[in-house]
């Protein structure tokens, strides 16, 4: 057997390995397909190579050529095709690969007749029956050299004006092929009976290898995965195919010592020994191949996971985004991300959160073809893609360029593009993978529900906020019409009597006097006034950031009680406060504290509607302060004394449901903790605790 | 004929106590309280001309504008009611428009109005 046997064995492995992993990987990609194309023609042409130069007799060597010529016209054209798929094709690239084969077609008619292969002759050189080519043969050997001459100047080409990552990429292939035809061409000398070993044979497995280098190392094709099983699996197969010979070899040499004729015991020996050591093997091979070869690749599925996990259930808008810009900069060593959203009366597109980016820089238009071309494919697209399918055409690479963007995902919501995310290019310069793109997408749908719920859980909180101000405002409107009319009055009154004359019999002392009162009560209502709104204010504050100082707990309650204290009035409520007046202070926002007690003694008032009580005790203990809020109530059922903080959960007909998982929020923002005991029939108590100032 | 007899029921006594004061020193028969039910017994009492009573009030029964003015017409039906109040809600005044109040003069009120409405209630009883 000589090495030409084996060099075309191990090339058909490894072309047929590599190509069918290619194209199981990804069967809709075009260069996937053109990939398995070629890496199919070579491993028949390798394939019957082996057998031709192990042929014994003239017919099997004609036979035998005729087949693999037959791999071998078709290697030309698939490769010019593979390379076309691999660049950015126009017409006249495509042209020349249909011309190619149908150049092929011809030449595979040529094959059949005996003007293309004479006839098999016994060659020395090679110890085995070799072709000689007929007149038509020359056919073969200037396609065989203008198909990809053209492809590698395509290649060379496009290399001048790529980005360092792809220059390596496209620099393994056009080496690749050089390699690969110029051994292939070794092969031609022979055919016209000069003699010029074809030594180049043994050089074309070195031209998958070449490009399963950069496959591995420049993810060109995008098959890490594949590659290793490739590579595992070769190199498992010819490990353990060795280690089978050389243990059975030597059983056998060594029971021949004792025991002469024991071939099948030895082999049982070997058997055994081999299935022992199978496992350890695999997994040496598994290990060493990962440690060697591949790179730490970020766990998909884990960032989703992790994603999932934080980021969706946040319903704060501003750390929803903030949390995904995170986790995707962290994962995907990004060099930039930004978060575009619709803003809210859907003019603009505005720069919600971004990372890397000067958010006056980055600009993405509300009727740019990026989001036309989104409503309609709902589809991501890469700046540099390798596939056409997610490829942005010119205009929208221009306006990728302004977002500084390599990759657009759309955030829909119910066929309405909420907004876009889009991530820049990697630190590594590394493009985005078939597996980056798949799992974006699914995050990006996830992100987009996340979205809407945080828009939904706000424009809740305005209704909140606008039934409060509802509510405040009777309360209000009383309180301080009161006091303006005492004012008004007494000064009308005034000024009636000095008209009517009242006063003609008044020393000036005693009109003084009377204004001099006037003027006082006057004094005291405004105050009474200004007390009011000013305690209305705090209510209307937006509570996003915590001023944390001494509060206390009596005044704050007090301060609801007044806002409140008509509604109470009105519906007969009475409120206990049992506040001892030594009571240590807490360290909470002052506002957001007259907003718990207002939430909570509003929703005992509505839990009572008439005739009840609500107490109000706190104490201190163990370091903190405790407080209850106390009704005689309705109560709440059992099995929806949990579900009472969560948003949205109301049993009013007009409530929003929105009010206690506000509470909440802002009592663990003041580092406070909330829980709630109720027996229907009898009334709730809310248990609140807080650190002490 | 006699002062016409004004009875005022406010729980600001700041408010109920001057303009009491105001009108007496014109010559009114002034009554002056600060609960629903004491207004119920004057009502019945002195049967007033007028009655000028705010909608909140406060008192053991807890007994408001409302439940006066529908008490009215049994105890004291030549009463003309009028309602002063702070709420300016139209469902209010529609309610109270339907329960036989007369005017509804909103806080702060101005003098002048009073003045008019006492007049006007005056005139209408001459005609009489």
């Amino acid at each position: 057997m000589s090495i030409y046997v084996f060099s075309a064995a191990l090339t058909f492995l490894t072309s047929l390995l590599l190509g069918f992993f290619v194209f199981i990987k990804n069967p809709k990609s075009l260069i996937n397909r053109t990939w398995f194309l070629l890496s199919g023609s070579i491993a028949f042409w390798s394939f019957f190579l082996a057998f031709m130069f192990a042929s014994k007799n003239a017919e099997s060597g004609l036979f035998y050529s005729k087949m693999l010529q037959i791999g071998a016209i078709i290697i030309p054209a698939s490769c010019l095709h593979f390379i076309v798929s691999l660049l950015h094709v126009n017409r006249q690239e495509r042209f020349a690969v249909v011309a190619s084969y149908l150049f092929c077609l011809l030449l595979l008619v040529m094959n059949v007749t005996p003007y293309f292969i004479k006839e098999a002759l016994y060659t020395d050189m090679v110890d085995c029956f070799y072709p000689r080519a007929s007149y038509l043969y020359i056919f073969f050997i200037l396609f065989f050299f203008l198909a990809p001459g053209y492809g590698t100047y395509l290649l060379i080409k496009e290399y001048k004006s790529e980005s360092n990552f792809r220059k390596n990429q496209l620099g393994y292939c056009i080496g690749a092929s050089f390699i690969g035809f110029l051994g292939g061409s070794t092969t031609f000398p022979l055919w016209y009976d000069i003699h010029f070993s074809p030594i180049g044979v043994n050089l074309v497995w070195l031209y998958v290898v070449i490009i399963t280098i950069a496959i591995v190392r420049y993810q060109l094709l995008d098959i890490e995965v594949i590659v290793k099983k490739t590579l595992v699996f070769a190199g498992l197969f010819g490990f353990v195919f060795g280690v089978i010979v050389f243990v059975a070899i030597l059983t056998q040499e060594f029971i021949a010592m004792f025991l002469p004729h024991s071939k099948f015991l030895s082999l049982a020996i070997s058997a055994v020994i081999i299935v022992l050591l199978h496992q350890p093997i695999y997994n040496l091979l598994i290990n060493l191949t990962n440690k060697h070869l591949f790179q730490k690749k970020y766990d998909a599925r884990k960032v989703f996971h992790d994603f999932s996990n934080e980021a969706l259930t946040i319903l704060n808008l501003d750390r929803l985004c903030r949390i995904t810009i995170e986790t995707l900069v962290k994962n995907l060593y990004l060099k930039n991300c930004v978060i575009f959203l619709l803003s809210r009366d859907e003019t603009f597109y505005e720069v919600y959160d971004s990372f890397g980016v000067n958010k006056q820089e980055v600009v993405l238009k509300r009727d740019s073809r990026l989001i036309s071309y989104f409503k309609l494919a709902q589809a991501p697209v890469l700046y540099n893609s390798y596939t056409r399918d997610l490829q942005a055409c010119d205009e929208i690479k221009k306006e990728m360029q302004a977002m500084q963007s390599q990759l657009c995902v759309p955030l829909t919501i119910h066929n309405d593009i909420v907004g876009v995310l889009s991530l820049g290019p990697k630190k590594s310069d590394q493009p985005y993978m078939f597996d980056d793109i798949d799992i974006l997408s699914t995050l990006a749908k996830a992100l987009s529900i996340a979205i809407s719920n945080a828009r939904l859980f706000a424009q809740a909180a305005q209704y909140e906020k606008l039934a409060t101000i509802g509510t405040l405002a009777s309360g209000i409107n009383h309180e301080v019409c009161n006091p303006l009319n005492n004012m008004s009055m007494r000064m009308q009154i005034f000024m009636a009597n000095l008209e009517r004359g009242a006063y003609k019999d008044k020393t000036q002392d005693e009109i003084l006097a009377e204004v001099k009162d006037v003027l006082s009560s006057s004094i005291t209502q405004i105050h009474k006034v200004a007390g009011i709104t000013g305690k209305l204010s705090s209510f209307a504050k937006p509570t996003k950031t915590v001023l944390s100082k001494k509060v206390n707990v009596s005044q704050s309650v007090d301060a609801a009680l007044d806002v409140l204290g008509h509604k109470l009035m009105i519906d007969r409520i009475k409120a206990v406060k049992n506040i001892p007046s030594g009571l240590v202070d807490i360290l909470a926002d002052e506002d957001q504290m007259h907003q718990i007690f207002f939430n909570l003694i509003r929703n005992a008032a509505q839990a009572i509607k008439e005739e009840g009580e609500i107490t109000i005790s706190a104490r201190e203990d163990s370091g903190k302060v405790k407080i209850e809020v106390a009704d005689t109530g309705c109560g709440i059922p059992e099995d929806k004394i949990e579900k009472i903080f969560e948003p949205f959960y109301t049993t009013k007909a007009d409530g929003s449901g929105y009010g206690l998982s506000i509470v909440r929020e802002v009592v663990w923002r003041n580092k406070g903790e909330i829980k709630v005991e109720s027996k229907i029939g009898k009334g709730s108590t809310f248990y609140l605790e807080f650190p002490k100032a | 004929m006699g002062a016409l007899k004004v009875l005022i029921v406010d729980d600001e006594r700041e408010f109920s106590d001057s303009i009491s004061g105001y009108l007496r020193a014109l010559n009114y028969a002034v009554f002056n309280t600060y609960t629903g039910e004491q207004a119920l017994e004057i009502l019945g009492r002195e049967r007033p001309n007028i009655l000028l009573c705010d909608l909140k009030l406060s008192g053991i029964g807890k007994m408001d504008g409302d439940d006066v003015l529908e008490r009215l017409k049994s105890i004291s039906p030549v009463t003309i009611p009028v309602i002063i109040t702070a709420y300016r809600d139209e469902s209010s005044q529609k309610r109270l428009a339907s329960k036989g109040a007369l005017r509804i003069l909103f806080k702060p009120i101005k003098l002048e109005d009073i003045d008019k409405l006492l007049r006007e209630v005056e005139e209408n009883l001459d005609k009489r």
